[in-house]
């Protein structure tokens, strides 16, 4: 016997069978195992595909996200930029404001300098107290000449109240002796009177004020003046027009161009030949004025009346002397008279008022 | 561009009344204006402190006064001032009111302009109304104002006193009137305040308790020429520690 089994007995065949069989088992088995392999495959595959599919979705939203995030990176840049743009220009505008300030500022010292160099004059108490206020203090004197008409006459009284009572009492008859007297009318006194005073002021490029000028003939002062004044080599120019104000103790001289008086102005003190040798004079600028606001008020006089209506019918001096006799007379309504002033018809005459002097 | 500025002025109310004719050879018209000359100065303020004084003397002194009073007193050194204005102004204005010429405003009419003239020259002439004879009528109808000149002096002048007036332009209307006059501006000066000539400021004045005789015994010593003194115009002077100090008012002279 052989250890194969043999197709030719049928042991042998049962055998082969038997072979054939496992043979056949065990690829069915295989096949099962591959069977099973594939389905975990597929399965697996079914995993990668779904997890692919979950990364793409992931990958484009954090696509869009970025997109967005970007969107909103570029809106913030813009942003800042528009801000940074603002901020320039806060800038600019400051440096201009600043600029501005520092003109005005350049003004200003412009302005203390010309009055800084303004000449001094000596000082004097005027006799009465006050506490100075915001703005600058000003008193005035005011001297008014007061063209009369004919037939008319002003008389002062000393008292306020006599002459109210001669003003209420509007007409008077004035009595010339015998039976003769003569009707007058009494009339209150108004003058005008400056309220308030608006005046611009300009630095004057052509003039030139001198100060420190020694005491001296007029009409010479002014020739050194201008002989001086008038060469280059003093830093002068053609003269206009030149001549000393003797109540301020200074001249002003006029040039034909307008570059000569700064160029003075800031040398200050000059050397000229004046009266003996030389002096030291003094040169500031020229301030030009001119009123751009004048405000007045009517001043009613307190003690001062005038008559009218006054005839002709005697010589002035006579009329004048009855007037004030009649006007004195406290029968009369009338007191002590200060001073009285007739203009006779057909004849001028200027009456002054002035603030009267406060007796101590 | 040269440098310009504003000076404002509010300009005290004095007193004014006639004190005398002018002097002189009168040559003007009786329809002359009536000229004022408004001499207008800056007053800068001295401080006065206790126990100082001010004097102001009638004339200029050439030598300044010898000190030799009963109680002590120094003359101060006169830079040793300091003024509350430094630099003064000083200006003259020169009016010049007419005393026939009215300026009338707020002249409102929808009448043609001759007949708004003839009407303000009727209205104006009118006595009850304080009016008289009118000269001329000059309408300006874009302002709504109009000048009147009057034959005679002394109209305008009492109707500008009133302010307004009733005019006749067809109805019965107020109109405002006002002074005509011309200003100008002369003398006009800045002046640094300098050495006073004219005011003595003396300090270290013991104070004896009375401060009127204090001020009298300054008065008599330095009236008396022996001191060198003269006539005084004004003094000021301080005790006392209720007022420890007060301004007084200078002048540029």
């Amino acid at each position: 016997m052989s250890d194969e089994p043999s197709e030719e007995t049928l042991e042998g065949l049962r055998a082969l069978i038997q072979n054939e069989k496992d043979k056949l088992s065990q690829l069915e088995q295989e096949q099962k195992d591959l069977d099973q392999s594939i389905r975990e495959t597929q399965n697996l595959t079914q995993q990668f595909r779904v997890r692919t599919q979950n990364l793409q979705q992931d990958l484009d939203l954090d696509q869009i996200r970025t997109k967005d995030q970007e969107a909103q990176d570029q809106e913030q840049l813009e942003l800042g930029k528009q801000e940074e743009q603002e901020l320039k220009m806060e800038l600019e505008q400051v440096y201009s404001e600043l600029s501005e300030e520092e003109a005005k500022m350049e003004k200003l010292r412009a302005r203390v300098d010309v009055f800084s160099g303004a000449p001094e004059r000596s000082v004097v108490f005027c006799g009465h107290t006050e506490r100075p206020g915001k703005g600058p203090l000003f008193n005035m004197e005011p001297l008014v000449e007061y063209p009369m008409e004919g037939g008319t006459a002003f008389i002062i009284f000393e008292e306020e109240e006599v002459a109210q009572r001669i003003l209420s009492m509007h007409k008077h008859k004035v009595d010339l002796g015998g039976e003769f007297h003569l009707n007058v009318e009494v009339r209150p006194v108004s003058i005008i009177l400056p309220s308030s005073v608006q005046v611009q002021a300009q630095v004057c490029p052509r003039r030139i004020l001198v100060s420190c000028l020694p005491q001296m003939d007029k009409a010479r002062l002014e020739d050194k003046l201008y002989i001086h004044f008038s060469q280059a080599k003093n830093g002068g120019g053609a003269v206009d027009e030149w001549h000393v104000q003797e109540e301020s103790g200074t001249a002003v001289i006029t040039f034909m161009q307008d570059n000569i008086a700064k160029g003075l102005t800031d040398v200050e003190f000059h050397d000229v030949k004046l009266s003996e040798g030389t002096n030291r004079v003094r040169v500031t600028p020229f301030i030009n004025g001119n009123v751009t606001d004048l405000q007045t008020r009517f001043k009613l006089c307190q003690r001062t009346v005038l008559l009218t209506g006054i005839p002709d019918i005697a010589d002035p001096e006579t009329l004048q002397d009855l007037l004030e006799i009649h006007f004195q007379k406290k029968t009369s309504g009338g007191g002590e008279i200060e001073a009285i002033l007739y203009c006779p018809v057909g004849q001028t005459r200027t009456a002054l008022f002035h603030t009267p002097q406060k007796d101590k | 561009t040269p440098l310009t500025f504003q000076i404002c002025a509010d300009l005290p109310d004095k007193e004014v009344e006639f004190i005398k004719p002018k002097p002189g050879v009168d040559d003007v018209t009786s329809e002359a204006p009536i000229r004022g000359q408004f001499s207008v100065y800056q007053q800068g303020a001295l401080l006065l402190k206790e126990g100082q004084a001010l004097i102001t003397f009638e004339e200029e002194r050439d030598a300044l006064p010898v000190c030799q009073m009963p109680s002590l007193c120094v003359r101060c050194p006169p830079r040793s001032v300091s003024y509350s204005c430094p630099r003064v102004l000083s200006l003259q204005i020169h009016l010049a009111v007419s005393r026939c010429d009215l300026d009338v405003s707020e002249v409102v009419s929808a009448m043609p302009n001759e007949r708004v003239e003839d009407c303000l020259a009727l209205s104006f002439s009118r006595p009850s109304r304080g009016g008289a004879e009118v000269q001329s009528v000059k309408f300006n109808p874009r302002k709504s104002t109009a000048r009147i000149h009057f034959q005679r002096t002394g109209v305008a002048e009492s109707l500008a006193l009133r302010g307004e007036f009733s005019a006749d332009l067809g109805f019965q209307t107020k109109v405002k009137v006002s002074p005509v006059f011309d200003v100008q501006l002369h003398k006009f000066q800045v002046n640094s305040c300098g050495v006073p000539k004219r005011t003595l400021l003396l300090d270290g004045i013991k104070d004896t308790g009375d401060e009127e005789e204090e001020q009298d015994q300054l008065e008599i010593h330095f009236q008396k020429p022996s001191n060198g003194g003269g006539e005084i115009e004004h003094t000021k002077y301080l005790v006392g520690v209720v007022l420890c100090s007060t301004w007084c008012c200078c002048r540029v002279e």
